[in-house]
């Protein structure tokens, strides 16, 4: 459906992992992450973030830079940094959109279960 | 005494201060280098392209936790994993670049594969291959042990290292990918027996989704391989040359799913039907094809050449002694 409105945009395959970025990165999505940074903020284990960003970035979700510095004067390597595209933005929103409902569904009928009455003694 | 004391316990101190700082320096250095080593080695597990892509972010990465070096290990951890996934991923994607490529990309998430185009994952296979080779003729010489042919695995393995392509897993799938044209493969094997025509079984149901995985496919691959499994042989037919063999096979099918009877079981495809149209990859020094006197195709030891089989060694050791005694 949302491939249809971005021809560039193709759905990847939605984990809990995967909602768990897409989560931290909307919490603010005009913002510039690293890998590690991100895995951080997702609770995923260090240094398993990467499929993950691949599989965004072959989606077209996601988009990615070198950092602009001088490692010699920042005295550390640049980083490669992840930022939501356009699409991916609103496709990723319409995912965890989705979800939460499909959450709050499951929450609504698990609710909505006759409860076992307690036995007498 | 009184002024000694407390000037020696200062020195101890310093000493025992300088050489703990030291102690816990080089530790650390230690355990730096070998998480270092453990990231570069997973970065050297990846096919070159994905390489290029990510050994320079990890290596960023790694800098940064390497003052901790718990963190720094557990990184290095989950990088040999998302390494082995990123393969796997990779092998998928060159998939999906061939006109496999509707309709299959959720199946294909969850497929998996060896490129066998790395020469480090051919020489891998190459131990694996003669320890099992080893095996099968210890089995077969000490033990008796005949029904050494169901290692369909390691024959597709082989046939892959040796024609460097993707081995690709599951029924579902082509047998392989070639990594250069992004064509499917399909790949069939049979253990020789000497004397007895070739010939290859194609798939135990030979359902319309098989035969259109059959007619999809860039190429076919037939290897032959002796009782322990070395690769003898290694014949190539183009897809479109398959047509022969598979147009009746194809017409057998639907009729038999249009009268609601089972699908045929193994077809097999003879070596003297596709000989006219195959180039032979790889044919080992030992064996040689001969027409025998029915016509057809055979594949025999040659006796000249370099003889490993045991067996055929001490009989010919008992020949020449008879030959000598009688002399």
């Amino acid at each position: 459906m949302l491939a249809s409105r971005n021809m560039a945009l193709s759905s990847p395959s939605l984990t809990a992992q995967t909602l768990a970025v897409l989560g931290s990165i909307c919490l603010d999505p005009d913002a510039e992450w690293y890998g590690l940074e991100l895995s951080k903020r997702s609770g995923l284990k260090p240094g398993t973030i990467y499929p993950i960003l691949a599989r965004l970035l072959r989606a077209g979700w996601l988009e990615r830079r070198w950092e602009d510095i001088d490692p010699v004067t920042e005295g550390r390597p640049r980083r490669r940094l992840y930022r939501l595209t356009g699409g991916g933005a609103i496709a990723a929103r319409h995912a965890l959109d989705q979800q939460l409902a499909l959450m709050q569904g499951r929450q609504y009928r698990e609710d909505a279960k006759p409860r076992p009455r307690p036995k007498l003694a | 005494v009184s002024i000694l004391l407390p000037i020696v316990g200062t020195l101890a101190a310093v000493a025992a201060a300088l050489a703990r700082a030291l102690a816990v320096d080089e530790i650390r250095g230690y355990i730096q280098r070998r998480i270092t080593a453990s990231v570069n080695a997973t970065i050297e597990l990846l096919p070159s392209k994905l390489q290029q892509e990510w050994a320079d972010e990890w290596r960023a990465e790694l800098s940064s936790t390497l003052s901790s070096p718990v963190a720094a290990a557990r990184f290095a951890l989950g990088l040999r994993r998302s390494a082995l996934e990123l393969m796997r991923n990779s092998a998928v994607a060159s998939e999906n670049s061939t006109e496999h490529r509707d309709g299959q990309a959720a199946k294909s998430e969850r497929s998996a594969g060896v490129d066998f185009s790395d020469r480090r994952r051919q020489a891998a296979l190459q131990e694996a291959a003669r320890s099992m080779a080893r095996a099968y003729e210890i089995l077969s010489a000490q033990l008796g042990v005949t029904n050494l042919r169901g290692d369909l695995f390691m024959r597709e393995a082989a046939i892959c290292a040796k024609a460097g392509l993707i081995w690709k897993h599951g029924a579902d799938y082509h047998d392989a990918i070639d990594p250069d044209t992004g064509e499917a493969v399909e790949i069939k094997s049979m253990c020789l027996r000497e004397g007895a025509p070739l010939h290859f079984f194609t798939s135990r149901s030979f359902s319309p989704s098989v035969m259109e995985r059959f007619r999809a496919s860039g190429y076919w691959l037939f290897g032959v391989f002796d009782d322990s499994s070395h690769l003898i042989i290694l014949y190539r037919v183009g897809g479109d040359d398959m047509e022969a063999q598979l147009a009746p096979l194809s017409e057998k099918t639907a009729m038999r799913a249009a009268r609601g009877e089972p699908f045929l079981n193994n077809p097999k495809i003879r070596l003297d039907s596709i000989r006219p149209a195959c180039t032979v990859v790889f044919q080992s020094p030992d064996f040689e094809e001969y027409e025998a006197a029915s016509g057809r195709w055979c594949v025999r030891r040659r006796i000249s050449g370099r003889v490993e089989d045991d067996h055929l060694l001490g009989t010919l050791r008992a020949a020449w002694a008879k030959i000598r005694r009688r002399r």
